[in-house]
């Protein structure tokens, strides 16, 4: 069992290791890819910032309120789609039948998935994060690292949203576009716009079944007023959130039908 | 035993209509009632036509998909259970397929795989070492996956399938779209790992040269079933007793009535099918000896493409 966590681990670095190396094989579109994600972010910061001088609020929320939402939506989000980046390609290695390969090889099929593929523009994301990050906490190294802390577990919503939005491609079909929209307008969204300005059957929501308080409304409360009852709250909504994914992605893996990957045109 | 299959079945249910129409399902036998055994060291030929299920067939045998109903052994390990384990025990090779990243040069990937199967870095790099020598893809090596020929590229992942040691390798097409000198290279290393490794193979192909260059035994499957498992030499001596046999004179046989079904006669030359488990060959010999001054004979098998040809339209 031991010996198996191990090799696992050296397996996820070497898999990290050559995912990056591999897109490194397009450096420019990299670099571009990464530079360009930093700048589209930068400009939302420019337009909250915009805001609060010249019209102003009455709701309590702060500049640095929403430093911090955009900080640990953008770590959250670059942690799980650069590292992971295979979780977007779930949909199409069932539909394609490209997903014999992994089932052939003897590691978790979700893990070498989920590191098959690295997603450029989300390094963008992860830096742009932490430098908003540092600038939300004023250079405090304990907040810095708590902020990192809790942004790797904030990677587990998105992890476990495409891996489960991904997977029911086995029975309804290809849910690309689901997964996307539902990514790209519910969770990301949603995490970077202040809770407060939300109704209650929104916050609801926001607080079950579009896990998006868990990865930053809570997070960013931390930062102000730490209290381990919260921390604790958010690592065991994803660990349920988590053990979820990993069921349907099982259950998927059973159900899964293979097909012969010619290239073909969709 | 290296592979046991008992009353393997396979369905699928496709889901027909949409929004508009009302959906219906169509149940899909894929397999049905497949069963045979495969002993360490063979070379068995897996064919039939294109959806006749043998691809299915390889998925189950390798875990990549679950039977609806049977037994399937291989290496002693439940595929659907001991997926992990069994991994360590068998080399899959896709001729559609490319488990090598096409990004990354061929070392990389090797890399890769054995970071897989677990191997340390001395491991590795002894493995990848002796591979490249038994391959002879040393100076493949270095090169960048997607700039591969077909032919470059189908050796790499044969290379690929095999670093593990696997005690069985599952070849699916593996000399699909080659040239008849890459074939050959890939038939005499497949062949190479068998004799060398005592390395059990299954393999699939559409060609016939794959099978009577590498297989000693022959299973045919036709609409998910089995119509034929028997060794090549059995086939042959069942299906090939028919000989075209085209015999030339030296002169004209000008409106002689001959025996033995005679097909053909053009000028001086005569052809005709025989049937060895029927005609004493000898005899034949000896009276088409007496109608004229031979100059030339030829004797030819049936090809053991018509052969196959003549099962799945016999067995359909």
């Amino acid at each position: 069992m031991l010996m198996e966590v191990k090799n696992n681990i050296r397996y996820f670095f070497s898999a990290i290791r050559i995912s990056i190396k591999s897109a490194m094989a397009y450096k420019a579109s990299f670099l571009v890819q990464t530079i360009f994600m930093a700048i589209n972010n930068l400009f939302f910061l420019i337009f909250w910032g915009v805001v609060f001088k010249n019209i102003g609020n009455d709701t309590g929320i702060t500049f640095n309120n929403v430093l911090y939402l955009w900080s640990f939506s953008t770590i959250s989000y670059g942690i799980a789609y650069f590292f992971f980046g295979g979780i977007q390609k779930i949909n199409d290695y069932i539909i394609t039948g490209a997903m014999d390969s992994y089932l052939l090889q003897p590691k978790n099929v979700l893990l070498n998935v989920c590191t098959s593929k690295c997603n450029f523009a989300a390094c963008g994301d992860l830096l742009y994060g932490i430098v908003v990050g540092i600038i939300a906490t004023g250079g405090d190294i304990r907040k810095i690292l708590l902020m990192l802390f809790i942004g790797l577990f904030g990677s587990i919503f998105f992890i476990s949203t495409e891996v489960i939005l991904r997977s029911i491609s086995v029975w309804i079909g290809d849910t690309k576009t689901i997964a996307n929209r539902y990514v790209e307008m519910l969770l990301i969204t949603f995490s970077t716009y202040p809770e407060n300005i939300f109704k209650i059957g929104i916050k609801f929501i926001l607080y079950t079944v579009v896990p998006v308080a868990y990865l930053a409304y809570i997070p960013s409360s931390l930062m102000a007023n730490f209290n381990l009852k919260s921390l604790m709250l958010v690592i065991a909504v994803g660990l349920v959130y988590f053990t979820i994914a990993v069921i349907t992605f099982n259950k998927a893996m059973k159900n899964y039908e293979s097909g012969n990957n010619l290239a073909m045109k969709n | 035993m290296q592979i046991c299959v008992k009353d393997l079945k396979k369905v699928f249910t496709v889901k027909n209509g949409g929004i508009l129409k009302p959906k219906t399902k169509t149940i899909v036998n894929a397999v049905e009632d497949v069963s045979f055994e495969v002993e360490k060291g063979e070379i068995v030929a897996f064919i039939g036509p294109n959806g006749a299920g043998k691809s299915t067939t390889i998925k189950m045998l390798t875990g990549i998909i679950h039977p609806t109903q049977g037994e399937i052994k291989v290496a002693g390990l439940d595929p659907t259970k001991d997926r992990k384990k069994l991994a360590y025990k068998i080399g899959c090779m896709f001729g559609q397929k490319s488990q090598l990243y096409m990004h990354l040069t061929v070392r990389d990937s090797y890399k890769l795989l054995c970071s897989i199967y677990d191997f340390n870095s001395e491991q590795t790099e002894a493995k990848i070492k002796e591979i490249a020598e038994l391959f002879k893809i040393e100076e493949l090596l270095d090169k960048v996956v997607r700039k591969l020929s077909l032919g470059q590229r189908m050796i790499c992942e044969i290379a690929g399938s095999i670093l593990h040691n696997p005690d069985i390798i599952f070849l699916d097409e593996p000399t699909i779209g080659l040239d008849i000198f890459a074939k050959t290279r890939i038939r005499e290393i497949i062949k190479k790992m068998n004799e060398e490794k005592g390395t059990t193979i299954f393999l699939t192909s559409h060609d016939i040269g794959d099978v009577e260059a590498l297989c000693n035994r022959i299973i045919i499957i036709n609409n998910g079933t089995i119509v034929t498992d028997s060794t090549i030499d059995e086939l042959k001596s069942k299906y090939l007793s028919k000989k075209v046999i085209k015999i030339s004179y030296d002169s004209m046989l000008e409106n002689k009535k001959l025996d033995y079904n005679v097909q053909k006669i053009d000028n001086n030359r005569v052809e005709l099918i025989a049937d060895t488990n029927k005609v004493n060959m000898g005899d034949l010999l000896a009276y088409f000896t007496s109608v004229g001054n031979i100059v030339d004979i030829q004797i030819e098998s049936t090809p053991l493409e018509d052969v196959i040809k003549d099962i799945y339209k016999e067995r359909r």
